[in-house]
């Protein structure tokens, strides 16, 4: 099949990202750095700043950050450190200020030694999702907007947010089609690009994104027209994010037979799901809350939407993904394991981290599951 | 006649069927640093003998037979080969060098469920063998090892282990009872598995299931029989053949 345009055209964007990125910083823009998709972005470009994503997905980086910090831990949150430690990350190295947020354990606590490297805002996330929660909540993302303001000179005005909340639904918008496309069998996509389109939409310009992305629906539309795609065993995958340098999993699934056809994940729908239903902050804030990630406590939304994107997408097995030593979606998996087989849908789950050691292996498993559903 | 050959992490196993009768079979302790036209030579002398019609690989090093006309994953072959040797059999067990596997089958020897352990050495056979190396007990000698004080290992982790028994060791405690210990880490680990997976007619393959005292305890633990095959190495192999 022919190699889709779109995507390469998301590869050069990425390829002159960094250039762009320290042009636009040269014109007065602040850039924010982030390592959540809890980060209310809408707020960021409403003062006329930068949101990256900066979560860290290789290896190389892990062991300058075992140096402070234990080994058994995460290594998206070892390598995120690592990263700062070395100033190898371009994007790291160009924010003015970094958010972080009280999702996890690992990242809370990683925070309060980064914070001596490069200057940090923590936003409370309440782990209850209760209304007295959600005010919390909504308290904090006024006080980021507060810092916005106060780090850009820029005041953040009822119509820039407009802009910005329409702009940010737009990309959500985009991201629901190319899911109702992923709908169709054959495959019109590869998981591995949608993947990379989520991994470099934390870091693309927005704009440039939102070009991608039509362009990425046009070309997927004709190929449904004409019946063309990738056949094969349809996965979803559910659980950590997999962040740019880190896509070991789905590489191996689409080498032994499977087609990646939706990711429940920060890299996929927890990405994109629900729009800003409103323009003000508390609308904003409410929007985010809603993201079911593992860190909260009762996250019984996470189990219906993996059982729903299940029948949406037509998906014969579920590949669950946790990243070594995150406890939080580790100890979810149990649930989510038990109520997908209480459905009968085939479901393998894999515990891995970012070295290569384990290729071989993880190849076997994933290559019998796929023949056994 | 169909050839097998089941490239293993520590060994490398070849059987020969023809109409699902097994007619030889062959057992090298080499596997999967073993070199492809090694492999072509032992294919080659057995072609002299018996007329080949067809090439099966499986196993850890199964893409080193390039030269297979077909290739079977591990696990689902351990399922067909496990309903071969016993029709009842809704299980298995394999501890085989590289990882400790256990199924769920269905009757026609079809996986229905697996689990493997994970990034992990713990209760694999290259735990066993790391053991034995420490408590300088011959590979071959195994079964006549035993003992009623059985030594705890508390340590998951086969890193950790080792330096459990060195201090066992170092304590005096004799010999027979660690490696009993040994047993019992690996029984340990293995057992969630079965109960998760909710077997009941299991079958035991690998290598580690020729040894008797080990598999003596493993029975007293689950409180009932495995079902182990004469050559318990060959049943992921001569499923390959039959998948």
């Amino acid at each position: 099949m022919m190699k889709l345009k779109a995507i390469e055209k998301l590869m050069q964007k990425f390829a002159s990202r960094k250039e762009q990125l320290y042009k636009q910083k040269e014109e007065g823009r602040k850039v924010f750095g982030m390592f959540c998709a809890y980060v209310p972005i809408e707020i960021i470009l409403a003062a006329n700043a930068i949101p990256v994503g900066l979560c860290g997905g290789k290896n190389d980086t892990i062991p300058i950050a075992e140096e402070d910090l234990p080994r058994n831990l995460c290594p998206l949150i070892k390598s995120s450190y690592g990263f700062k430690k070395a100033k190898t990350c371009p994007y790291f190295e160009a924010s003015d200020i970094v958010i972080g947020e009280t999702t996890c354990e690992g990242k809370k606590k990683m925070f309060e030694l980064m914070e001596r490297l490069v200057p940090m805002h923590i936003m409370h996330l309440p782990h209850m999702k209760d209304e007295d929660s959600l005010k919390i909540w909504i308290k904090e993302v006024e006080k980021l907007k507060e810092l916005v303001e106060k780090e850009t000179g820029n005041k953040i005005t009822e119509e820039k947010l407009k802009e910005t909340v329409d702009k940010v639904n737009k990309v959500r918008e985009l991201f629901y089609k190319l899911y109702e496309l992923r709908k169709n069998k054959p495959a019109p996509i590869k998981g591995l690009d949608v993947l990379k389109l989520f991994q470099f939409a934390y870091l693309l310009d927005i704009d440039d994104t939102i070009g991608i992305l039509e362009d990425l629906i046009e070309e997927l539309e004709e190929r449904v027209k004409k019946g063309e795609g990738y056949e094969g065993k349809r996965i979803l995958i559910t659980g950590c994010p997999m962040v740019a340098g880190n896509n070991k999993i789905v590489e191996i699934i689409e080498e032994v037979g499977g087609v990646v056809v939706g990711e429940e994940s920060c890299t996929g729908t927890r990405f994109f799901e629900n729009f800003v239903e409103g323009y003000s902050v508390e609308d904003i804030a409410k929007r985010y809350f809603k993201i079911p990630c593992a860190c909260r406590f009762k996250n019984d939304e996470r189990v219906e939407n993996i059982k729903r994107l299940v029948k949406e997408l037509d998906v014969d097995g579920v590949v669950y993904y946790t990243l070594q030593y995150c406890h939080t979606f580790n100890i979810e998996g149990a649930k989510v394991e038990e109520a997908l087989k209480e459905e009968g849908i085939p479901i393998i789950r894999i515990e891995t981290d970012y070295s290569e050691s384990d290729r071989e292996q993880l190849k076997t498993r994933l290559e019998a599951f796929i023949e056994m559903i | 006649m169909i050839l097998g050959i089941d490239v293993g992490s520590t060994t490398t196993k070849m059987v020969l069927m023809e109409d699902s009768k097994i007619i030889w079979y062959k057992i090298e302790d080499i596997g999967v640093v073993i070199e492809e036209d090694i492999l072509l030579k032992m294919v080659k002398e057995i072609e002299q003998k018996y007329p080949i019609d067809k090439i099966v690989a499986t196993g850890y090093g199964r893409h080193k037979v390039s030269f297979a006309d077909k290739i079977v994953p591990e696990v689902i072959a351990l399922g067909k080969g496990a309903n071969y040797f016993f029709n009842e059999a809704d299980g298995v067990i394999d501890i085989g060098g590289q990882d400790t596997k256990v199924l769920k089958i269905d009757k026609n020897g079809k996986v229905v469920d697996f689990i493997l352990s994970d990034k992990c050495a713990a209760g694999t056979g290259k735990f066993l063998e790391k053991a034995l190396d420490i408590l300088k007990i011959d590979k071959n000698e195994i079964n006549k090892y035993k003992s009623d004080n059985i030594a705890k290992i508390s340590s998951m982790c086969a890193v950790f282990a080792e330096s459990e028994i060195i201090s066992l060791l170092s304590k005096k405690v004799p010999k027979e009872g660690i490696l009993m210990g040994v047993y019992e880490s690996i029984i340990n680990r293995v057992i969630p598995m079965t109960n998760r997976l909710k077997i009941q007619n299991i079958v035991f393959s690998g290598g580690v299931a020729k040894n008797k005292v080990l598999v003596e305890m493993f029975e007293k633990k689950l409180n009932k029989k495995l079902l182990i095959p004469k050559e318990p190495q060959i049943v992921c192999c001569v499923g390959a053949i039959l998948v």
